[in-house]
């Protein structure tokens, strides 16, 4: 890899934070406005998602259906609902400009602006000093949609054009969909090869554009966070932990895709690995778009995942089964990641023998136990839906290759679907089109991994809340000499720690067995 | 693969079982979570 291709990773880290605090700071005022719409309590709120997305669900469904099988249409939208936007068709060829803007476009809108919803939420049950309520879900949804979502996306979609991503009725509507797909951390992408394609990424100003897009909110989410909680370093504290771990990703894949692989090695192939990837992109913009789409819960990509090295690909796999909250999704990153900081500070309370606290209100049984159920809760259905993928003669049929590499397959798949990712070992399939054949799906893998988004999404989320409507009524006791301090490089040190941790222990002998073995082998699968 | 076939046969009312059934389970672990101590 170039020095340019080092300054741009380095060009990318100080750009996201210096637009971190800008884009909060708009963000905390649009979401400090006062709700023109009743309060509504924890319950209240959750109840509004669900029946929101629900009544959803039935219209993309209706949508859809006409140019899909039953099971790809129900894994689809499953998929778009949940801001996973796993794709088993191919948009450009299954179908219409009408149903990718009136289906899948307005859905990249709503699905992001549900999780932006919670997450304020969330934040408001964490910085609340009394009282039993978290806003109004519609309110939220609202000013996510109108003062934050679309504007940008009208802008940035007009600077696409302009580099030459195309908007017509006759090519398609790319431009409109592209913009929404990264800064809601979509992910589906009008053309089924997504963002390796020119007509949806065109030139290297584009490509950091939409690398840019699929982190600002995230990031800027942290600075709400630390606005409305009313101490910015609470935010930046998170933000610093996020960009750790990413910067870890970044610099992994990089020197991976870098040193090639031994299979290449063993076949008389010496150099970096450019199989699957644009030449036009190269290592460093396609390490640092595949470490972004993954560590948020994008899952656009500009190369080939199934085609990066072992090491390379065990990153991306790593970077979503830490639940997505490395950023994460937007809004979904957010409220998954104070999770993990309610854990964090609960087993540092257990270390010091001092009952814990979060921004002075007390973690107790119910909050830790609500916590283990939203961050193990998506862990523990990766391994089951990928165990019993591998396991039945049904989940086989989806496996292109063999091997380590077919695990790693549907490994991914899984974990991808799990996590509201929607990046693809591309082998992995549930929809054969054949051009001069009855199209039919392979039900086992659209039912199954239209049930692990739906669940994946919805229990940290449901989570989340429930603890959010807990802490909301808890006094806030002050600081004190004992109080371990959750803005303080110790915390971040902390959070960290128990990400890596209960990210490895949970999946380190499924990654062993996949990309690891992968990495190491001479065998080409 | 008699379950796929099945499943096949009903077609868009398997979609919308699962999708229902999920959607009850998700509405009923809300009074779960409540109920947490």
């Amino acid at each position: 890899m170039t020095a340019a291709g080092w300054v741009e990773i380095a060009l990318y880290v100080a750009v996201l934070t210096a637009i971190t605090p800008l884009l909060g700071r708009y963000m905390a005022w649009v979401f400090r406005r006062p709700s023109r719409w009743g309060e509504q309590n924890w319950k209240q709120y959750a109840r509004s998602v669900l029946v929101f997305s629900a009544a959803f669900f039935v219209v993309l469904y209706a949508i859809l259906r006409p140019r899909m099988p039953y099971d790809v249409t129900f894994n689809t939208t499953a998929s778009f609902i949940t801001n996973t936007n796993w794709q088993f068709y191919a948009g450009e060829t299954t179908l219409s400009n009408l149903q990718q803007m009136a289906g899948l476009a307005v859905q990249n809108f709503v699905s992001a602006a549900v999780g932006i919803a919670v997450a304020i939420a969330v934040i408001r049950g964490l910085a609340a000093r009394s009282g039993k309520t978290l806003g109004n879900f519609y309110d939220d949804l609202f000013k996510s949609l109108v003062y934050v979502l679309l504007p940008i996306s009208v802008v940035v979609g007009l600077v696409l054009v302009s580099q030459g991503v195309i908007q017509s009725l006759s090519a398609g509507p790319v431009a409109s969909q592209e913009a929404i797909k990264e800064l809601g951390t979509n992910g589906g992408g009008f053309f089924n090869v997504n963002s390796a394609y020119p007509f949806e990424n065109p030139t290297w100003l584009s490509n950091f554009i939409e690398m840019l897009l699929i982190l600002a909110i995230p990031a800027a989410l942290t600075s709400v966070y630390g606005r409305m909680v009313g101490n910015r370093r609470q935010g930046w504290a998170i933000y610093s932990a996020m960009l750790i771990l990413f910067v870890i990703g970044v610099v992994v894949v990089a020197i991976a895709e870098n040193h090639g692989t031994p299979a290449m090695e063993a076949a008389g192939v010496h150099g970096f690995n450019m199989e699957g990837k644009e030449q036009r992109f190269g290592i460093a913009s396609t390490a640092l778009f595949t470490v972004i789409t993954t560590v948020a819960s994008c899952g656009a990509v500009n190369g080939a995942m199934e085609s990066l090295t072992g090491i390379g690909g065990l990153v991306p796999m790593a970077n979503m089964q830490t639940g997505e909250v490395i950023f994460g999704g937007v809004g979904s990153g957010l409220y998954g990641m104070l999770m993990f900081a309610i854990l964090g500070v609960f087993l540092s309370g257990l270390m010091v023998g001092r009952t814990p606290e979060f921004l002075g209100k007390k973690i107790e049984a119910r909050e830790v136990k609500l916590t283990v159920f939203g961050t193990i809760g998506v862990p523990l259905l990766v391994l089951f839906t990928s165990a019993i993928a591998i396991a039945s003669s049904y989940g086989k049929v989806s496996i292109f290759n063999s091997g380590p590499q077919g695990w790693s397959e549907t490994l991914y798949a899984y974990t991808s679907q799990a996590n509201n990712n929607g990046s693809a070992f591309a082998g992995y399939t549930g929809f054969i089109q054949p051009a001069d054949a009855a199209q039919f799906g392979i039900t086992f893998a659209n039912l199954l991994g239209g049930l692990a988004m739906m669940f994946g999404r919805f229990l940290p989320l449901l989570a989340a809340l429930a603890i959010a409507g807990s802490l909301v009524e808890k006094r806030v006791t002050p600081a004190g000499a004992g109080t371990f301090r959750t803005d303080s490089p110790t915390f971040v040190v902390v959070l960290v720690g128990v990400i890596v941790l209960i990210a490895l222990l949970t999946f380190v002998p499924a990654l062993l067995l996949g990309p690891v073995v992968q990495g190491m082998t001479h065998q080409l699968f | 693969m008699y379950v796929a076939s099945i499943l096949d046969s009903l077609s868009d009312l398997t979609s919308a079982v699962v999708a229902a059934l999920a959607f009850v389970a998700l509405f009923l672990l809300i009074e779960i979570l409540q109920r947490v101590r």
